[in-house]
């Protein structure tokens, strides 16, 4: 088999969690530079002349007494405030996949399906495999190129494995020809609950 | 480290939004020429700025603190996130299966759990190894160790891991 053989777990925000990554660092790195130059003026490592000045002094007062001063902070504030609801509403933006493309042959029209009749079969499915207690499905990609998306909770009384090759071999095929389509990319967390028996050995 | 970012992003977003908003009205206010200040009280804090050097305890106290947080936010964010999951062998290029490594403890934990002389279990599973550390009151061990190795392999061997880690047992004796 090829393909990694660790992963980290999936999850229905992906653009938020590489946003929140990206910008995070990027505030990291800006207060860290602030706090590294704060210290490199005030220890003094940059000449004794600024160490001894006040943060805000004459000069700066001048600066702000400059006409342009005041509108460019007005400006930079509104830019802070644009960028941090942008941020927020991030936040919100699902990978979910809400309609599939059944037919896309020109000359026949185009066949819409809701994600949610295939996740909702493909849940009941897998929940009625022997050793699944619970699953959940939901679907990325595009409703030409859809990926499904499986958690699937185990009793802990069948292997991981048989339900593994139950998925694959049956409840995927039926997704496929459900949908007519040659390939369906899934991906499917297992997960055991504590305290449930396996009748191992 | 994700529901963390999440908070945060949440925190600072609000944040970010309210006071940028507060700021250009000030701004706003100021170049009305309106006296005082609209909602955000700064002369403290310009007084305060006015006062201080940039070499006085407090300032460099906060420097400090910023490059403190600076950096832990940094590292924090461009360490490399844990894989959690294994991935399970599969001859489907198409499907990827996966479990938790605290799944795959489980699964350990439980397979010795009934055996007699079984007091308690713990686990620790990495990508390289897995140690299942079993506690018990036994005073002849006898082959009891052989017993919780060849169920915790067959368990481990039962998940069809891609890569399955390598199994370590660790019998610990604990008075009765």
């Amino acid at each position: 088999m090829s393909g990694p053989t660790a992963l980290a777990p999936m999850t229905r925000t992906p653009g938020a969690v590489r946003t929140n990554r990206a910008v995070l660092a990027l505030l990291g790195l800006l207060l860290l530079a602030a706090g590294v130059l704060t210290l490199l003026v005030g220890l003094r490592v940059l000449g004794d002349g600024p160490a001894d000045r006040t943060v805000v002094d004459g000069a700066v007062d001048d600066v702000a007494r400059a006409g342009w001063f005041w509108p460019v902070v007005g400006a930079a504030a509104l830019l802070v405030a644009a960028l941090s609801a942008w941020w927020l509403t991030v936040q919100a933006r699902t990978d979910r996949l809400v309609r599939l493309r059944l037919d896309d042959d020109a000359a026949g029209g185009r066949t819409l399906l809701e994600g949610t009749a295939l996740t909702r079969a493909v849940e009941d499915e897998v929940a009625d495999l022997p050793g699944v207690t619970r699953a959940t499905a939901h679907l990325s990609g595009t409703p030409s190129a859809p990926r499904l998306h499986l958690r699937v909770r185990l009793d802990g009384r069948v292997d991981p494995a048989d339900v593994h090759r139950a998925i694959t071999g049956q409840v995927l095929v039926h997704a496929r020809a459900a949908l007519e389509l040659d390939r369906l990319p899934t991906r499917v967390e297992l997960d055991l609950p504590r305290g449930a028996a396996r009748a191992l050995g | 480290m994700r529901t963390v970012d999440r908070v945060l992003a949440l925190v600072l977003g609000l944040v970010g939004l309210g006071g940028g908003l507060l700021v250009a009205a000030e701004v706003v206010h100021g170049l009305l020429g309106r006296p005082g200040h609209l909602l955000v009280p700064y002369g403290g804090t310009a007084t305060w700025l006015r006062e201080h050097t940039w070499g006085s305890g407090a300032v460099l106290a906060i420097g400090g603190v910023l490059a403190g947080l600076g950096l832990l936010l940094l590292v924090a964010e461009l360490a490399p996130r844990r894989r959690t999951l294994l991935v399970v062998a599969g001859t489907d290029d198409d499907v990827v299966t996966a479990v938790s490594r605290t799944g795959v403890g489980r699964a350990l934990e439980q397979s010795v759990a009934g055996l007699s002389g079984v007091d308690g279990t713990r686990s620790s599973v990495g990508r390289c190894t897995a140690t299942l550390t079993v506690r018990t009151a036994l005073r002849d061990l006898g082959d009891l160790e052989q017993q919780v190795r060849e169920r915790a392999g067959a368990a481990l061997g039962s998940l069809g891991l891609a890569q399955a880690p390598e199994l370590r047992v660790d019998l610990q004796r604990v008075s009765a």
